[in-house]
Formats: structure tokens, sequence, C-alpha cells
């Protein structure tokens, strides 16, 4: 038998969620497909990237480096294990998509979804009460150091008290996820119907005839689902989407997984003679641009103790002092708008991506420029030591002094403990989908993919917009 | 049928290393359930990993045909320290993940969190 619907649309981040709510809201029958279940918060945050993390957060790209990219399978996709926090599109990418266009994007129009987005999410700054100790002592850093820009970031969020899991799910609900800001409550009558536990297993554009979309689902119990539709769309993430994209078997749709940009991003440790508990407040509270490259943000960020046992470059006898003292140990992160491009193939199906991606030279550079200016603002608020990010007995510093005389140069990639936490570009606009991100015949593509460059600033306020535009065309 | 038995003696032998108390019944009944939550691939991954640390790296790092458990504290420390700086990217990631599921079952421990006064939401 196969059901009808009007639109289908699969994966349920911040692209899908809005895209799905929005047209639903409007009177059409919407079936939303999610591959994962709820979220509940977990009280070992190592549990959670078990359950709620794609490849129970073992998810890497290799290439000259080696890149742990996590995201989202659950309600919420990655919304649900991000940090909240929401930067606006820069202008001048805007006006740069609108420039390489053929007209349909338009970058004034843009910016009223981004401004609905950031309604819908209840953007706002977070409050000072909220902020980390880690996040404190590196705007005071930057404020010896008289660099000027740093800020607590906007964030997605109503009520937050600072519980310092914002990557593990929210113990509080306070975080607007996808499902908490377009979703809740769940089967309300003017929502999409929720499909969980139910995956994508084939696809089927419509002919110029008219005909409808052709969906194949699989559910939680095993058994086939066909659907037809008036419309699909793929929401399923930058590293899954492409595997559905190419399965089309349309002429752009088999140029979708190259293109990836991910945001290189690494942290360090800083060891301070006061306590910094760095789990009370929130981690990404505060954020300022390099003072000379503005391709590196720095972000705050904070790692529990059992996962920073995993990720701290130490061994030994270093890792169990480090450890030991870890609730006077700061950390702050920063991220790369990277120049380098990498891709997405899937030998083995949908579910195993092979993920490339070679860090390039003018990355690399920027990388060992932004573990320098973090490590010189933590010991100009008064740290002790610092830890920077690279596998290399010589990565401990006890002044600014040893850290400024290091010689950094001969760093490469593979030595760099990195994560990247927003793959995009994969189906990227103008490449693989159109400006109205139209892939193929009634098929349309929604989610962190059709961003077609590095953006240099967290994502999800750019993905929701898309998503509210997308809306609004299919309506 | 990856199970905790393969990493047990490797995990007590690391959390003894870097000073956590994490050993015996309760720390083979943390493994297990860490395992059991991961997809099949994911622990077949990780057994690979329980193995290579355990027997391969101390032969092909420190050219000494012994378990990791058997070397004494300066072996370990030394090959700990390799493994950890090894520029062969195959090799890291396996490290990484034996890593990842002995240190996070020690440390994932309610009284060492309690020591650093880390309270859970």
């Amino acid at each position: 038998m196969t059901e009808e619907r009007d639109v289908v649309v699969v994966g349920s981040g911040a692209g899908g969620a809005a895209v799905a709510a929005t047209l639903a809201g409007r009177g059409k029958r919407v079936l939303l497909v999610e591959k994962g279940g709820p979220a509940a918060p977990l009280p070992d945050a190592m549990d959670a990237v078990y359950r709620y993390y794609a490849h129970g957060g073992l998810s890497a790209s290799v290439g000259n480096c080696l890149l742990p990219i996590p995201t989202g399978t659950v309600l919420g996709g990655t919304t649900q294990i991000n940090s909240g926090t929401c930067l606006k599109t820069p202008d001048e990418t805007l006006e740069r998509w609108e420039r390489a266009g053929t007209g349909a994007f338009r970058a004034d129009e843009f910016r009223r979804y981004l401004d609905l987005a950031w309604t819908k999410l209840r953007v706002t700054s977070a409050p000072d009460a909220t902020a980390t100790v880690s996040s404190r002592l590196f705007l005071k850093g930057l404020e010896r150091l008289g660099v000027p820009g740093g800020h607590l970031l906007p964030r997605a969020e109503s009520g937050c008290v600072g519980s310092g899991r914002c990557c593990f799910v929210c113990p509080t609900g306070a975080k607007q996820t996808s499902d908490r800001a377009f979703l809740l409550p769940l089967g309300r009558p003017d929502g999409p119907e929720l499909a969980l536990g139910t995956e994508l297993i084939d696809a089927r554009a419509a002919d110029r005839a008219g005909g409808p979309v052709r969906v194949a689902l699989r559910g939680p119990d095993g058994r086939r689902r066909n659907v037809s539709c008036g419309r699909l769309v793929l929401a399923c993430g930058t590293l899954r989407t492409p595997y559905y994209a190419r399965l089309l078997k349309t002429g752009l749709g088999r140029a979708a997984g190259a293109g990836l940009s991910v945001h290189p991003a690494a942290k360090l440790f800083a060891l301070f003679d006061e306590r910094v508990e760095g789990w009370k407040g929130v981690p990404q509270g505060a954020g300022v641009v390099d003072p000379d490259d503005p391709n590196i943000r720095y972000e705050g960020v904070y790692t529990p103790p059992e996962m920073a046992a995993v990720t701290m470059p130490l061994e030994g006898l270093r890792l169990r002092s480090w450890l030991k003292n870890y609730g006077r140990v700061a950390t702050f992160g920063w991220m790369i708008r990277d120049e380098s491009r990498g891709r997405a193939d899937y030998p083995l199906g949908a579910d195993s991506p092979l993920l490339r991606y070679d860090l390039g030279d003018a990355d690399l550079a920027r990388m060992r420029r932004a573990m320098r200016f973090a490590g010189r603002t933590f010991f100009a608020a008064g740290a002790r030591q610092v830890v920077l990010p690279f596998n290399r007995s010589d990565n401990v510093f006890d002044s600014a002094e040893a850290l400024e005389r290091a010689d950094l140069s001969g760093l490469s990639a593979a030595q760099l403990q990195m994560m990247a936490f927003h793959p995009l570009g994969t189906c990227g606009m103008g490449r693989v989908v159109d400006e109205n991100l139209r892939l193929a015949e009634g098929v349309y593509v929604c989610d962190g993919s059709v961003i077609p460059e590095s953006l240099g600033v967290n994502p999800q306020i750019t993905i929701y917009a898309f998503a509210l535009r997308l809306a609004d065309h299919l309506s | 049928m990856i199970s905790a038995a393969l990493f047990q003696p490797f995990a007590e032998a690391y959390a003894a290393h870097v000073g956590s108390p994490a050993r015996g019944p309760e720390l083979r009944r943390e493994l297990e359930r860490r395992l059991a939550q991961l997809e099949p691939w994911a622990r077949a991954y990780l057994g690979l990993s329980a193995v290579c640390t355990r027997w391969l790296f101390p032969l092909l790092i420190l050219g000494r045909a012994s378990r990791f458990e058997s070397l004494d504290e300066a072996a370990r420390e030394d090959l700990l320290g390799r493994l950890q700086c090894d520029a062969r990217l195959p090799v890291r990631a396996l490290f990484f993940g034996a890593k990842t599921l002995a240190l996070g079952a020690c440390y994932g421990r309610a009284d060492f969190l309690a020591g650093l006064g880390y309270r859970l939401p």
C-alpha cells in the first residue's frame, strides 16, 4: 500500500524541523522522518555521546589529519548536541551569494529570515551570571592584552541556569533545540506527523509530467513503508544527505559530497591557582574574533572530566597530574574559517560515510597562530601552565615567555588534536542545488549541506533561515 | 563478540598508571555497559584497538613481545607517550579507541568526579 502526503521531510535538525513545522502549520500534510528517537539528558557525558551522536561519537574524517566530526542522530538532530550559539550569516557572505547567483537569492530577503529564526529561537545573550570562570578568565586576558571585541555570545535559550552540558543534551530543556522551537508539543494538530526510528531507504524524483515523488522508508519494526508525495525535502545533514542526492541519479546530484568544509577547531587547557570548576555555567558563553585574522574565531568550550581524560593531549603521569587538578583547569577553543575542502563518499552505504579532508597550509598556519594567541591570553589572565592541542611531548608551557619562544612552525596537521563541529557544503547552493534549494523535480535539500562555503560563524541560524525561506517557497 | 574481558587487563593497568583506583568487577561492569551501547562496527573497532594496544603496539613501538599490562611502569609511560605522539594516523586512531573506552570508564566514576567537586546535573 502506498501512503500519500503533500510533503515528506527527512531529518529533524535545524533544517528539517523548521520546514516541516512551518508547512504543517499552513495546512500541508507533512510526514517528518527521523532516524533517531527523542533525547533525554543523561548523567554521564560519554553515555550521551554513545547514544545520541552519530556512530557513537566515533565519526571522523581521514586525510592528513584525524578530525572527529560529531553530529546528532536524535530528534532535533545536531541542535541537541550543539552549544546553542547563534551568529547571523555575515553580510559580506550574503552579498557574495547574491552576486554569484542568478537573482533568485537576495541578501535582503534572507536577512528577514535570519531575523525570523532569531525570534523563533528566543536568541539572547548569555546572562552574565551564567558565564563560566573560563570565559571570565579569557575575557580578562583579552582586556589585559588590550585586545578589543571580547563579548558574551548570543544563544538560543530560555531560562538557562548554566548546567554546563549543552553538548550532551541540555538537562533543563532551556536550550532551544529545533524540536523545542518548532515541534513541541509532539502530535499537536497543526504539527507534522512524526515517524521516529525511521529511515529513508530509497527515493525517486517526480517526472516532468507532474507525477509524485516516490519515497521508501524503513520503520522501527523493519517494515518497508511506501509514500508518494508532492515534495521531498532532504534534511539528513551534511554528511548523509549527499548519499540520497546521489541515489536520485540526477545530473547535479552526482556532484553531491564534494565541497565539504568543516570549521576545524581545537582547544587548549590552562591551569590556574584559583578554582575554575568549568562545569558551572554556559560553556560557550563568550567569544572574540582574532584581532589580526578574521578567519579565526575564539569561543568558549568545556569538556567534562571523563571526556577530558580522553581528549587532553597528555599521557601517563602528566595526564594524572592534570586530571587531579581538573577543578582548576580552564579551557577555551577556536575554529577556523577553512579554505581546505574535503568530500563525503559512501562505499558502504548511507550509514558509513567515508570522509576525506586534508588541512591545507593556510589553515594549518591559522591553527598555529590561534593556539599561541589563546595561550597568551590565558597567561595574561594568570594561568600557571597551558597545554596546547598537539600531540608532542613539548606541548605544556609554564610561562608566556616560553610560549612566545616556542617554535611551532614544524607542527604538522597530523600532530594536531582537533575536532570539527560544522560540516557544510556537500550539496552547495549554486553547485548541487539551485538558489531555491531544488535538487531535482520535486526534491529539495535543506540542511548544512546547502551552505556553499565555510561560514566562519556557527551555522545553525543560517540553516534555520534557509528552512524558513524554503517553507515559504514551497507554500 | 567483543567483550569487556578483552579490555579489562589493559584498562586496569592503564587506570593504575594514571592513578585511577578503577579495577575489578566494578570496572568490568562499566566496560560492559559502555560497549553494550555501541553499534557492532564500533565494538569491533574498539576490540581491534584493544588487541593492538595490548599486544601489537608493545612489539611494534617498544620492540618487546610483552602485553601492555605486563610492562613495568617506565615502559608503560614510554609506550603511552609514544602512542600519543605517533605520526601514523591509524596507530593514533586505534590507540584513541582503546583510550576512549578505558579512560572513559575510569574517569566517569562518581568517586573521581565527586573528588573534583563536580556535581552531576
